[in-house]
């Protein structure tokens, strides 16, 4: 097999997001606009603020994942492009990898560069922003797979967007649990830091079989 | 000796004896491998047999004709044969295949250029040969048009312009001449007649006059 379908998976959903115009930031906007609201209501005592801003971000990251989700397989089915990619030799689940890593490094790799900017805004110490960042951008990689796994079970549903958040949000939880440890601890790689490394990494190599199994229902 | 020939050689080889010699299967059916062979094939929707014992065997140069009313299953028989879809019974073994469906596999934003362009890749074709397809199909003037302003009609010559990208021996087409001008019947007749010759064979869901010449016919 070779790695030529993958490739061509890859930059035709790269085309796609980028020539929908800056739909492909809406979790971007989502991310900064949700982290935005805190300071609003929770006052500004930048103590306060500093301390539930690591909470406030997972979740705001979280939400912000699944923003554009509901696409990313859905527009395959529609159009009839993941009928030609079944009737490929190529595994779907191996597609549906291409896929899904095109879509985070269109719309969740913004998520974590912004993350410094919104950690600064909510009075987190500059010399943690990079540790955050790097911290987000793990946790961010696990939402996106499970994010696109629960598009993948609701690709032939239409408004399925909620029901993506139901299906992906319990998978979000090792995630959250370990990556809000990870920030809270003083060390500067906390053991946290590894388990959430481990369940990104789980997360990449089993969702897409999964999302596989369910793009191959989606498609009959 | 021509017989001592591989299918595979047999397929590319561009001699007209090679057809008649191998479309022989019935006289000899152990020595000829079939492009598809299909047996008892049968569908259930709901609560209605869609079909059932359908066995179908194809071999080099044939053309199936699929016909029946709306609704008889032309496209589930089809979309079976290209396992897309799971039968309820029977099993169905073929070699690499074409799906040219319904829906187009076009992107919203792809022109029919940067479509054969992103199939070409996956499939490991040619792209310096995207121009002569764009011609053949007489694509030429909306090459660089997108998808969403492209006519029914431009649509489906692109989809069909996909069979030329790369050589396999089954071509599985949903009405491929629904939508398409008179010009476009002629060009896409044309592009059957020479699969034939080449060796290979097609499957078609046809409604009235089709500009083929007939091996089988089907009616569901």
């Amino acid at each position: 097999m070779s790695a030529a379908p993958l490739r061509a998976a890859f930059s035709q959903a790269l085309r796609e997001a980028w020539a929908g115009g800056a739909g492909a930031l809406l979790p971007a906007g989502f991310f900064a606009g949700a982290a935005m609201l805190v300071p609003l209501t929770v006052g500004t005592d930048s103590a306060e603020l500093a301390k539930i801003a690591p909470a406030t971000l997972w979740i705001a990251l979280a939400l912000a994942s699944l923003v554009t989700m509901e696409r990313l397989f859905q527009a395959d089915l529609e159009d009839g492009a993941l009928e030609l990619w079944a009737t490929d030799e190529t595994p779907l689940s191996q597609i549906a990898l291409a896929k899904t890593l095109a879509h985070w490094l269109v719309s969740g790799l913004p998520l974590m560069l912004l993350s410094p900017l919104l950690s600064l805004m909510l009075g987190v110490a500059p010399e943690n922003l990079v540790r955050a960042a790097v911290t987000y951008g793990l946790g961010g990689l696990a939402f996106f797979f499970w994010g696109a796994f629960g598009a993948s079970l609701a690709a032939g549903i239409r408004r399925g967007g909620l029901l993506i958040a139901l299906i992906a949000l319990p998978f979000y939880v090792p995630t959250a649990i370990f990556g809000a440890l990870a920030l809270s601890s003083a060390e500067a790689v906390a053991p946290e830091t590894y388990l959430l490394a481990a369940s990104t990494l789980f997360a990449v190599a089993i969702a897409p079989f999964g999302m596989g199994a369910a793009l191959k229902l989606a498609v009959d | 000796m021509i017989a001592s020939l591989t299918p595979q050689e047999r397929l590319y080889s561009n001699l007209p004896a090679l057809d008649l010699i191998y479309r022989a299967p019935d006289t000899c059916p152990m020595t000829s491998t079939p492009l598809l062979s299909a047996t008892d094939l049968g569908v259930i929707r709901g609560e209605r047999v869609l079909f059932r014992d359908i066995s179908i065997r194809l071999s080099a140069g044939d053309a199936l004709l699929v016909r029946g009313s709306n609704g008889a299953g032309k496209t589930t028989l089809l979309r079976v044969l290209a396992s897309l879809t799971e039968p309820q019974t029977g099993n169905c073994t073929r070699q690499a295949c074409h799906w040219i469906g319904h829906r187009s596999g076009l992107k919203p934003h792809e022109t029919p250029r940067s479509h054969l362009r992103t199939w070409a890749t996956a499939w490991g074709g040619n792209t310096h040969q995207i121009p002569r397809i764009l011609e053949e199909l007489s694509l030429t003037r909306a090459a660089d048009v997108e998808a969403a302003a492209l006519s029914a009609g431009q649509s489906k010559r692109t989809s069909l312009a996909r069979t030329q990208l790369i050589e396999r021996p089954l071509w599985l087409l949903d009405e491929p001449f629904s939508t398409l001008d008179a010009d476009g019947k002629t060009r896409v007749s044309a592009l059957i007649a020479s699969h034939r010759q080449r060796g290979g064979a097609v499957i078609a869901a046809v409604h009235g006059d089709v500009p083929v010449p007939t091996t089988r016919e089907l009616v569901l």
